[in-house]
């Protein structure tokens, strides 16, 4: 197929519009503009929601450079932009039709190498934690999202070894997956459990302001690194928001 | 985590799935030590001080390793002395020191730690590798646990690049310690030092070559010419082929000769041989010293300097100018030869008295009274030699500064009576008059010393100023109380005013008209004045002859006593 999703949306802010839900064979086409509570997350939203994701991450870069000058080495909204750029472009409308978890692993694999600096790595991870959690299935059910985004915290603690407080990625990432599976086992539609994730997300990154680094190059700064928030938490706060649809997102 | 589905299921596909989830976990093992070395290698990558980077390459370890403890020891360069420089201890503090690797490796092994020797390997050119220890890195696992061998394998991949990372460190604060020491030598040296590259530009110059050559900024960057102005040519330059080949007569040369034998050089200041000097020890010998330059200062007055031209060998080679500027030298030479040259006088001319008298004496056969003129003539010389041997041990005692003044309270109409009726009528002397208000506030002096201020003032007066009468006043002025001593004589020219108080000055006039002095009269003067805190000057009227000396009042009694210790 030589048509590329990330030809169709550059990601650099020209094309206003988000990107539809596109539709795969044998499922009825779903329509912005008279959206229902959604129930299954396909592959189809995945690469929807990467290219809200760069879009996201392109409009913060300069953000996320200016706190990782306080505590790293001032390149994150670089990175985060350029890799999650090179994972837009590498998806083809064929991918909409793929296994979910298929399709993680691949992005997974793919920001591995294509994020700079430790993101990498431990978004790379995320993904890929998160595909492995749902092989197998062509769409996620609101339990399968769950799993999933269980999945990617956990593959962040494993791979950073980093815990709650240590301001990093996961004190973001931790409370939104909780959040979200919470939600979901009180009954809660996916659109609002994805909200409330959304806001401890929000939570979590802010929190990370008065602690002390523990991991990462922020750890040497020690209590100088207190006051500052932290890139990752932030980084993941914009992504995990990108999972809303645009009119979703007054979270 | 979860175990991907495996389509297909049964007794094989169960198979299939162990070994799938130990290719997975030995997978995700090695991608955790990956990034584990990632992180640890972005730690030492930015650098920054030994101390913090020790610390977080040590707490980095102890958690990527699931440590409950960590430490690391450092040896300085070229030692083997191991020192704790971080230390991330729940339990048991490390122990501080090792004298050795070895010692250390022995305590790990007995106390539950795992211990690697952090060495730097180095190729020695001929495939032989020579390794020395820098450091020793111990973690601990939980009790009773060892350390999975993961962890091991990521200790194993990680120690040579911490043992260059920790050298480096080490060899950075050292240097940027002899940075600050460098600095603090040439910034604080009075000698103007000049560093230059192998282009002759300059690297560095300190704050007193700057002074020297009359320049604010710091100089870095210029041309040694541009900076030093001399007139010898450049490198490249049509006489530098002669440099080549010392011995051979310069045939470029100036017919005058050296540059140094020309008028003030076209080029600026410095005035040295022929050659430039910095060319001479970039190539040839290693240390050359310019037998006395001339730099030509701002206001284009020729300040003597010594001038000494060191090589700096190594990678980057340059070379180093020492500039000592020789005036006051040159001044204290010229002082010690007029004080020598005055004081043999001022020795002799009585002593030729004495004896001349003595022979007279002994040879002659006097009458009574002119026996007696004799003797009389011999004691003014013999109290001559006296005055001026007390003179030159107060000069001794106020050059060593160990002047003790004997302070009184009184009141300054009082004493300066005293003090002129102590001076005593000479016959065939001017009479001296004392006119003093008697509402001036009391001063707090050494009597003694005061006294002999005035009576070198009075004394200068009688010398020079003939039969005029001598007046001394005293006034209010300034919040001091200022005492002048006025007589009618001719008076001190305006341009010697300022100089009179130095020492061994001697005036025109008293020069020609051979007036008996040391010059160190009124330098004895200037000198206890000050020790009272008050100033000595010649009152600025063209033709009377006026030296005014200024004193504090005194404190309030009973501050008094601990005004000057």
């Amino acid at each position: 197929m030589s048509t590329r999703i990330g030809d169709r949306h550059p990601g650099n802010g020209s094309s206003p519009a988000p990107m539809p839900g596109v539709a795969t064979p044998g499922r009825a086409p779903r329509r912005r503009t008279a959206t229902p509570a959604r129930a299954e997350l396909t592959a189809g939203d995945v690469c929807a929601f990467m290219v809200r994701a760069e879009r996201a991450l392109v409009r913060h870069r300069s953000l996320l450079d200016r706190l990782d000058a306080k505590l790293g080495d001032g390149d994150h909204g670089e990175n985060m932009s350029v890799g999650f750029g090179d994972g837009v472009r590498s998806l083809a409308v064929s991918d909409e039709a793929v296994e979910v978890g298929d399709l993680l692993r691949r992005l997974g694999h793919l920001l591995v190498g294509a994020v700079g600096g430790a993101g990498g790595s431990l978004y790379g991870t995320a993904f890929i934690e998160a595909g492995i959690a749902v092989a197998g299935r062509s769409s996620l059910d609101p339990g399968g999202m769950a799993v999933a985004l269980d999945a990617a915290a956990a593959g962040v603690a494993r791979r950073g070894r980093c815990r709650l407080g240590d301001k990093t990625i996961y004190d973001a990432l931790r409370p939104a997956a909780d959040a979200f599976g919470a939600a979901v086992e009180a009954g809660d539609p996916p659109d609002l459990a994805l909200r409330r994730a959304v806001v401890a997300a929000r939570e979590g990154m802010r929190a990370t302001r008065p602690m002390v680094a523990r991991r990462g190059l922020a750890m040497r700064l020690g209590e100088r690194s207190r006051g500052h928030q932290d890139p990752g938490a932030t980084s993941c706060f914009l992504l995990l928001r990108a999972l809303l649809r645009p009119r979703e997102r007054d979270a | 985590m979860t175990v991907p589905a495996v389509p297909g299921g049964g007794a094989a596909a169960t198979a299939g799935d162990e070994d799938r989830r130990r290719i997975l976990e030995d997978a995700q093992r090695e991608a955790d030590t990956v990034f584990a070395q990632y992180q640890l290698s972005q730690l030492v990558a930015l650098g920054g001080s030994l101390r913090s980077m020790a610390a977080s390459v040590i707490g980095e370890l102890v958690r990527a390793s699931d440590a409950v403890a960590g430490a690391l020891w450092l040896a300085a360069p070229g030692g083997r002395d191991l020192a704790l420089v971080a230390a991330e201890a729940n339990g048991a503090p490390p122990p501080p020191a090792f004298p050795a690797a070895a010692a250390a490796d022995a305590w790990a092994r007995s106390s539950g730690w795992y211990g690697v020797a952090l060495d730097e390997r180095r190729d020695l050119g001929d495939g032989e590798l020579d390794a020395e220890v820098v450091g020793f890195l111990a973690l601990r696992p939980p009790a009773g646990d060892s350390l999975p061998p993961d962890r091991i394998r990521l200790l194993a991949l990680v120690r040579h690049e911490l043992a260059i990372a920790f050298r480096a460190a080490q060899l950075r604060e050292a240097l940027a310690a002899e940075q600050a020491l460098l600095a603090a030598i040439l910034d604080g040296a009075n000698d103007g030092i000049v560093a230059v590259d192998r282009a002759r530009r300059v690297v560095r110059a300190n704050p007193a070559a700057m002074a020297l050559l009359g320049r604010a900024d710091d100089g870095a960057g210029l041309a040694c010419r541009a900076l030093l102005g001399c007139d010898a040519p450049a490198g490249g330059a049509p006489r530098a082929p002669d440099a080549a080949a010392p011995g051979a007569p310069p045939a470029a040369a100036s017919p005058g000769g050296p540059a140094g034998d020309e008028g003030p050089g076209q080029g600026g200041p410095l005035r040295c041989g022929p050659r430039c000097a910095f060319e001479a020890v970039l190539e040839g010998p290693e240390h050359l010293v310019e037998g006395e330059p001339l730099l030509l200062a701002a206001d284009g007055t020729e300040i003597p300097v010594a001038a000494s031209f060191s090589a700096m060998p190594g990678e980057q080679p340059g070379a180093v100018l020492v500039l000592r500027d020789l005036r006051a030298e040159r001044a204290a030479e010229e002082l010690r030869s007029s004080f020598l040259a005055a004081v043999s006088h001022d020795l002799r001319t009585p002593l030729s008295l004495i004896s001349g008298y003595v022979d007279s004496l002994l040879a002659l056969d006097l009458d009574p009274a002119a026996q007696r003129r004799s003797v009389e003539r011999i004691g003014h010389a013999a109290t001559r030699l006296q005055e001026l041997v007390e003179e030159l041990l107060e000069l001794t005692r106020l050059e060593q500064a160990s002047l003790e003044l004997k302070r009184a309270r009184v009141d300054p109409g009082v004493l300066l009576a005293g003090l002129v009726r102590d001076l005593g009528e000479s016959p065939g002397m001017p009479p001296v008059h004392v006119a003093v208000p008697s509402d001036l506030p009391a001063v707090e002096v050494d009597p003694v010393r005061i006294g002999h201020v005035l009576g070198n003032l009075v004394d200068n007066a009688r010398k020079y100023a003939g039969d005029g009468t001598i007046t001394v006043t005293a006034r209010r002025a300034r919040g001091m109380v200022v005492v002048s001593v006025q007589d009618e004589g001719p008076g001190i020219p305006p341009e010697e005013r300022p100089l009179i108080f130095d020492r061994f000055y001697r005036g025109r006039l008293a020069r020609e008209a051979r007036v008996r002095g040391s010059g160190l009269g009124l330098y004895v003067c200037r000198r206890l004045v000050e020790a009272h805190g008050g100033r000595i000057w010649v009152e600025p009227e063209p033709r009377r002859s006026a030296v005014s000396f200024s004193l504090p009042p005194a404190r309030r009694r009973g501050t008094a006593g601990a005004a000057r210790p």
